[in-house]
């Protein structure tokens, strides 16, 4: 399904939920949206469900306008935020609800229904209640339930928030795949920007009930439009400028807020042109990498990370630094700075994350 | 030692004031016999007693169960505007909690009374209110009203709207999504409503005593025609009777017991302060 939002309106009370929102999400993407909590992003799937009128604005579901249409009637499936399953029906009359509505078969509703059970990887639970399943189970019955009536979009709402770490990531990577074999549009919500970037093909970051930027995961992350999703989109360094910096004469006189994401940042033992000199204030094993602290000859401070398991870097260890880029925001333009100096060095390459 | 000490003054106390009396009332309905406490239940004024008593109980239960369960979804549900009107309906709810009964009959004198101006139309068009079944059922219906919005309300709270939310993305309509949905996760509590209500209602005293001029053959309840055998003296007459009325209570404990296992593992809180306010109320006869 296709889906486009024009100048979207919510307000509760006097506060402005979703103010001016427009997007458009083409046949079979999934899509992200992403911001703070309370940023707006829930009532914007609400209203894509019909379950929140919209003020003002349109919603079109293929070319045609669903505004007036109850969330029956929109051909969606939902899934909420605690799963939000049926206490009172285990988790086969759970799947089955929606089928049961649309008066099927018998026959039809119970192979549907098992077929389901396969997919979300839950066969012989059928009899079981909702309260005698885990997170990741109920989260997965929920699923199954939405998708049983063939909903042409399904929503989710933070689907991953009441879930162990551990057990998100891999069910993370399992939905992926699910959706991607199922071909359906699908928008989640998420205020994880990990999960927005591993999981989508298209992310709207909504920041205050305004789209702040919409683009890939690729695209967001490294092309930030805004101070703001520079730094709720992956980790950067935040300078204010002007700054001196090998490599980046223009530096000098730019005057508002510069980004540096960590892997942007070289670490070297030797130096050459282009290079800052630097010393290591700070060393902390993340698992699987090191995070480093640099403090630049000229008091600036620089985080970044080296993959690997050796310890390379000491404390207090004199280092050179080459920066590939930097992003600059001023109240009118965002710039993207690239280094004067050409990377190829004579000292070889300790870190290029 | 201390535990000890709690459970034998526990013990002691549910003695002196639930078993040792009851035992007197039955003691007293049975001293003269079998025959003369069938008699007594038996006498014209007992069965009509009961009839009136039975009568005003399923109006009220009735009244309540479907006001009452839709007041509690507009309290639980309802959208206002304010904080301070929402406080204001739960505090109307409430009144007649804090109010005692007596003064919830003489409230309805004051508005109905034979010269009163709603009194006097009434009169008119040939309904009699006050000293009369419909004064009788306004008086109970007063003082037992909280108690279905207050079983049902928490609950709705509680289960939250998503589930229903739920049902309307899987295609269900309101009354589907209700039958199929939202009874099903209060059907207990309105069950516990419904037999609180009725419990309060066949004990009532106070405000039905002050409404229905307790007159014998007419407006006579059970309790209040306890009262009148106790003012004359009967007391097999009046143990008798209130034998009877301990024996359904002591049926309603049971049937509320069996509803608390029921109601599944859950809301144990909500459940026991159920259990307790029951007792209390089952317990104030």
């Amino acid at each position: 399904m296709r889906i486009e939002v024009r100048q979207l309106e919510k307000r509760f009370g006097s506060f402005q939920a979703v103010d001016n929102v427009s997007f458009s999400i083409e046949q079979g993407q999934l899509v992200g949206l992403l911001g703070p909590s309370g940023g707006g992003k829930t009532s914007i799937l609400r209203m894509l469900a019909g379950l929140e009128m919209p003020d003002q604005g349109e919603i079109f579901f293929d070319g045609k306008i669903v505004n007036p249409i109850p969330p029956q009637k929109r051909g969606i499936g939902f899934v909420f935020q605690h799963y939000a399953l049926f206490p009172h029906m285990d988790v086969f009359e759970n799947i089955a609800y929606g089928l049961r509505v649309q008066k099927r078969k018998k026959a039809v509703i119970r192979e549907r229904v098992y077929e389901l059970l396969h997919i979300v990887g839950l066969e012989g639970m059928e009899k079981k209640y909702p309260h005698q399943l885990s997170g990741g189970q109920k989260q997965r019955v929920a699923l199954a339930r939405a998708l049983a009536p063939e909903p042409k979009l399904l929503l989710l709402d933070e689907p991953f928030s009441a879930i162990d770490a551990q057990v998100r990531k891999e069910l993370r990577r399992w939905l992926r795949g699910l959706i991607e074999q199922l071909g359906m549009t699908t928008v989640f919500v998420t205020h994880d920007q990990e999960e927005a970037i591993e999981l989508a093909d298209q992310l709207i970051v909504v920041r205050e009930g305004k789209v702040e930027q919409q683009g890939t995961p690729w695209d967001i992350y490294r092309n930030p439009v805004s101070p703001f999703i520079a730094s709720f989109v992956g980790e950067t360094n935040r300078w204010q400028g002007p700054v001196k910096l090998a490599g980046f004469p223009e530096l000098d006189r730019f005057h508002g807020s510069l980004f540096i994401r960590p892997e942007w940042i070289h670490m070297r033992r030797e130096g050459g042109p282009g290079h800052e000199k630097g010393m290591v204030k700070q060393i902390r094993y993340q698992g699987g990498r090191w995070q480093i602290e640099v403090e630049l000859a000229n008091g600036l401070h620089l985080l970044t990370f080296i993959q690997g398991d050796h310890h390379i870097f000491s404390l207090g260890q004199q280092v050179s630094i080459w920066i590939e880029r930097a992003l600059g925001f001023t109240d009118k333009e965002v710039r993207a700075f690239e280094c004067a100096s050409p990377k190829t060095v004579n000292a070889p390459a300790l870190s290029s994350v | 030692m201390s535990r000890a000490v709690m459970i034998a003054s526990t013990v002691v106390w549910l003695l002196l004031v639930l078993i040792l009396p009851f035992s007197g009332v039955v003691t007293a309905a049975f001293s003269e016999g079998t025959a003369s406490m069938v008699n007594a239940l038996t006498s014209r004024e007992a069965t009509h007693a009961f009839t009136i008593t039975g009568i005003v109980t399923v109006i009220v239960v009735l009244f309540n169960g479907i006001v009452g369960t839709m007041l509690a979804f507009e309290l639980a549900r309802g959208k206002r505007q304010t904080k301070r009107l929402s406080a204001v309906l739960h505090a109307i709810v409430d009144l007649p909690f804090s109010v005692s009964p007596v003064i919830a009959g003489l409230m309805i004198l004051l508005i109905f009374g034979p010269s009163t101006m709603l009194g006097t139309f009434f009169g008119h068009i040939g309904v009699k209110i006050v000293f009369a079944l419909p004064g009788m059922v306004l008086a109970t219906i007063f003082v037992t009203f909280p108690l279905m919005v207050r079983e049902i309300a928490p609950v709705l709270t509680a289960i939250g709207t998503t589930a229903e939310e739920a049902a309307a993305t899987l295609g269900a309509g309101p009354v589907r999504t209700f039958w199929t949905v939202t009874w099903p996760m209060i059907r207990w509590a309105v069950g516990y409503g419904l037999v609180l209500t009725m419990a309060r209602s066949v004990g009532e005293f106070g405000a039905v005593l002050v409404v229905s001029g307790n007159i014998m053959n007419q407006t006579q309840t059970a309790t209040t025609l306890i009262y009148q055998h106790a003012v004359n003296n009967e007391m097999v007459a009046a143990n008798s009777i209130a034998f009877v009325l301990g024996m359904f209570s002591a049926c309603v404990l049971l049937v509320l017991e069996w509803m608390k296992q029921r109601k599944e593992g859950k809301k144990d809180a909500h459940r026991s302060a159920a259990v307790g306010k029951a007792i209390w109320i089952v317990s104030s006869r």
